[in-house]
């Protein structure tokens, strides 16, 4: 029922919508259609005041109009205006179709007598009284005239007062034309089948150009009283009987001038069409639903008391405690609701039960745990209790390894313990309220108390060793560690010394450094004694040699038989295998010691490779050796000159030891390779295996003994060249081929800015 | 030309003394350095030939005595030193106007000849 009622309602308000709808349409329709013909009377009326006013160049006046001379002017005029009109000139004035032109022109006088027309039977004719009314009033007239009596609807007269130069009226002018323009089959244009929009005066007369229609008041109902009421100046919106017995929706608007009401009449039955048939269309679904939900509640009482029932039970037996009930499980693929809800339950059963044996499990869990923490707990204070004594048995470690010493900031004692009594042999009594002073050694100076002071004010940690001095005078050293202890404020309040009895350990360290001093001075000894033999052993040699050369000046000293010669020369030979043989040991005992000192000079390249050749040619002599130098022009090298010198001295004499005889070749070469300067010595000797090649810088070693015994030499000379070489911060080795010769290299930096070319003097 | 030789080994001085008057050279020697320092002071030697490793007064004080007395300049002296080239000591002393050169013992007589006359 409430649907019903509920569709009544709507249905209501969608008619009410509707009509409203509809009506606004017609409003819409109605001011479009006032507007045109608002228009079209305005044209109309215009255009007659303007006939009116080109009556006045005549001169007329109500005695002239009634001359007959006059008239027949007038009738020209008139014909004239009508043909004018009829052709396109009056277009001008906004000509609103040719339906509507202009059908008769007449001019009538004061008592309403028509004097001249362009309709000729109209002339003698007087205007019927409710013309003359209508027209004073309204200057327009609907209806035609047409000899003795108005016609009916399809016209409407315009007229207009004629006026003399004083103002004075003293005749009327008139357009009678079709009312085709205002017509209700050209006003309901644009409407639906049926519907109709038209004029009605004030004597509730339809206003039409169709002979056919009535024109009487009658064909409206009296009792709606409409046009009346729409003349007094409503807006009529009604549903009606209409004349022609249809029932409609009309609506009436009365025109701006108030002399004509204009009315809209929709039928009611296609306004409501829609209604009706969404009417029937809802009773459809009304009835269709009844007959569902009658099904519906047959099928519920069917399928839903007993399982509710049987769930009611079961919780029954669930509240009393007893989790251990069956449930019908259902399939999960039902639908129904009910058996879903079923499931809902028994899932919310197992889960309860669930719970129940995870709470259980929980509370075990969580005592376990609590008991875990407990025992944590007694553990922890154990360790704390155990921390407490290890910290006490610190104190006493600490008491007992060290001795403590504690002042004020002013650096009184106010606390020592026992062992810094024992150390300093002074009892408690003689150390508090003292100035640690009392200990002093005299042994450091000042600046090592005044930087132990400033690092204690600057809230720093001292370290170092003192020597103190004890009560009896003895002497003691302590390792001291000094803290401040700080105040919230951050500035110290007390000095705590940590002193370790190190006496032991100093006297030790002085009896090393005593040692140290002995070596350093052997070692003094030995240089001296090295200088020494340089000395010692070298001057037997001089008068030897000097005397072997003076005994071979045989231009000086007198001539020698070849045996006395070559006697001579073997011991001059042997002499300078000896001073060799000093040299190379010394040097030898020299880098051991590293003692080799160096001289570094700057000199120039070409002078040292011109000498070194120069030098070393008489060596070159017996064996008949090619030998060459090569180096890049004006080039000055910092280094040690002699000591270089010696190097390739050094590696010469190898290379001439070990070159073939003849054809022996020796070659030396300079060359810049990046900051470096290369020396290198070629000889096509016998070469160096390759196993033998990483010995070879090692002492006493050469390639084989009988080399030793036929070149001689201490095979210390390589020894030597590695020793000078890296003590010039140079590297050497060798590139050696057995049977194709061997090129040592020596490399030497050689910054760059130093190898500055020599200026041409 | 007359030349000094100081020296306090009898063999080298005798050495040297045969050999410079062999070459025709004027030498007064003496193997105290006392005396050697007395004698460059007294005379005006052309060249003086002077032992750095002598006993109580070496070489090395001779020259130093010179030097703060402001002859050493006016002499021509050449050292003999068994260490000649490692030492700084003799290069420094080579810098010093007056010293004429450095050999190295053993002396090879040539290179005194070269040393003495150049």
């Amino acid at each position: 029922m409430p649907i019903m009622i509920l569709e009544g309602i709507s249905i209501t308000e969608i008619s009410d919508d509707l009509v409203d709808q509809k009506e606004a349409g017609l409003d819409s329709s109605l001011i479009s259609k006032i507007s045109d013909i608002e228009h079209y009377f305005d044209t109309r009326q215009t255009q007659t005041k303007l006939f009116a006013s080109t009556f006045l160049p005549l001169q007329l006046d109500e005695n002239k109009i009634n001359e007959q001379a006059t008239l027949d002017k007038i009738q020209i005029q008139i014909d004239s205006i009508l043909v004018e009109t009829r052709s396109n000139a009056l277009n001008n004035f906004g000509e609103i179709d040719s339906k509507s032109s202009i059908e008769t022109i007449f001019i009538s006088n004061l008592d309403g007598e028509i004097l001249a027309s362009t309709q000729r039977e109209l002339v003698g004719h007087k205007l019927p009284q409710d013309f003359m009314e209508q027209t004073s009033e309204k200057n327009y007239f609907f209806g035609g005239l047409q000899k003795n009596r108005i016609f009916s609807h399809n016209f409407v007269t315009f007229s207009a007062d004629l006026v003399d130069f004083d103002g004075n009226k003293y005749g009327m002018i008139s357009l009678q034309t079709s009312l085709s323009a205002i017509e209700p089959s050209d006003l309901s244009n644009g409407l639906e089948n049926n519907n109709q929009i038209f004029l009605v005066d004030s004597f509730s007369r339809q206003i039409t150009s169709n002979p056919e229609v009535k024109y009487s008041t009658q064909n409206w109902n009296a009792e709606t009283n409409l046009i009346d009421r729409c003349f007094a100046g409503q807006i009529i919106s009604e549903q009606y009987v209409n004349k022609d017995g249809t029932e409609v929706l009309g609506l009436l608007k009365l025109l701006e001038d108030g002399n004509l009401c204009i009315v809209g009449e929709i039928e009611l039955e296609q306004v409501f069409s829609p209604i009706y048939d969404l009417q029937f269309k809802l009773l459809m679904v009304f009835m269709f639903l009844l007959a569902g939900i009658v099904l519906l509640a047959f099928f519920f009482s069917k399928t839903i008391s007993s399982p509710i029932k049987k769930l009611s039970t079961t919780m029954n037996e669930i509240r009393k405690g007893n989790f251990n009930v069956n449930l019908d499980k259902k399939p999960d693929t039902s639908n129904n609701e009910l058996d879903q809800l079923t499931n809902g339950f028994e899932k919310l059963l197992t889960y309860v039960k669930s719970t129940q044996d995870n709470l259980k499990g929980l509370v075990r869990v969580q005592t376990k745990k609590l008991e875990d923490s407990n025992k944590a707990l007694v553990e922890n204070m154990n360790l704390i209790k155990k921390q407490q004594e290890d910290l006490s048995n610190f104190k006493e470690a600490l008491d007992k390894s060290a001795n403590v010493l504690i002042t004020d900031t002013e650096g009184n004692i106010i606390y020592v313990n026992d062992d810094f009594c024992k150390v300093s042999k002074f009892s408690r009594e003689e150390l508090l309220g003292q100035n640690p002073r009392i200990v002093n050694s005299n042994y450091h100076d000042k600046p090592f108390f005044k930087d132990m002071w400033d690092t204690l004010t600057q809230g720093k940690t001292w370290k170092g060793d003192i020597k103190n001095k004890a009560k009896d005078g003895s002497f003691y050293w302590s390792k001291a560690t000094i803290s401040p202890l700080l105040g919230d404020d951050g500035k110290p309040e007390q000095f705590i010394a940590i002193l370790t009895d190190i006496t032991n350990q100093k006297i030790l360290e002085e009896k090393l450094s005593e040692a140290l001093k002995n070596v350093k001075e052997s070692e003094l000894k030995k240089e001296e004694f090295s200088s020494m033999m340089t000395h010692e052993l070298n001057t037997p040699l001089v008068p030897i040699k000097g005397y072997c050369e003076m005994l071979k000046d045989l231009d000086t000293f007198g001539s020698l038989n070849d045996d006395q010669l070559d006697f001579i020369n073997k011991i001059e030979s042997n002499a300078t295998l000896l001073e060799r043989l000093i040299s190379d040991l010394l040097d030898v005992q020299k880098l051991d010691m590293q003692k080799m000192s160096f001289l570094i000079t700057e000199f120039s390249l070409e002078e040292f490779m011109d000498e070194l050749k120069e030098n070393n040619m008489h060596l070159m002599k017996n064996k008949n050796i090619k030998f060459n130098v090569k180096y890049p022009q004006k080039l000055m090298l910092k280094t040690d000159k002699q000591r270089l010198r010696q190097v390739l001295d050094n590696l010469i004499r190898n290379s001439v030891d070990f070159v073939p005889s003849p054809d022996g070749k020796i070659l030396v070469e300079a060359k810049i390779k990046e900051s470096n300067i290369i020396f290198s010595v070629h000889d096509n000797g016998p070469g160096i295996p390759k196993e033998k090649q990483s010995s070879i810088f090692k002492k006493f070693y050469q390639i084989d003994t009988s080399h030793t015994r036929k070149h001689g030499g201490t095979g210390l000379g390589l020894v030597i060249c590695k020793g000078i070489t890296e003590g010039l911060k140079g590297k050497i080795w060798l590139e050696s081929e057995f049977g194709k010769g061997t090129s040592f290299f020596i490399c030497l930096p050689a910054p760059e800015k130093k190898l500055v070319v020599k200026e041409a003097a | 030309m007359k030349i000094l030789i100081v020296d306090d080994n009898q063999d080298i001085t005798g050495l040297l003394s045969k050999f410079l008057k062999a070459k025709g050279f004027d030498n007064v020697v003496t193997n105290d350095p006392r005396v050697g320092l007395e004698r460059i002071k007294e005379e005006k030697f052309d060249v003086v030939l002077l032992d750095i490793s002598m006993p109580e007064l070496s070489g090395i004080d001779i020259i130093q005595t010179l030097e703060r007395e402001k002859i050493l300049q006016d002499q021509k002296i050449v050292i003999f030193s068994a260490t000649a080239f490692t030492t700084s000591q003799v290069n420094d002393l080579l810098k010093k106007d007056g010293i004429q050169g450095c050999l190295k013992k053993p002396i090879q007589l040539n290179e005194l000849l070269t040393a003495i006359t150049s």
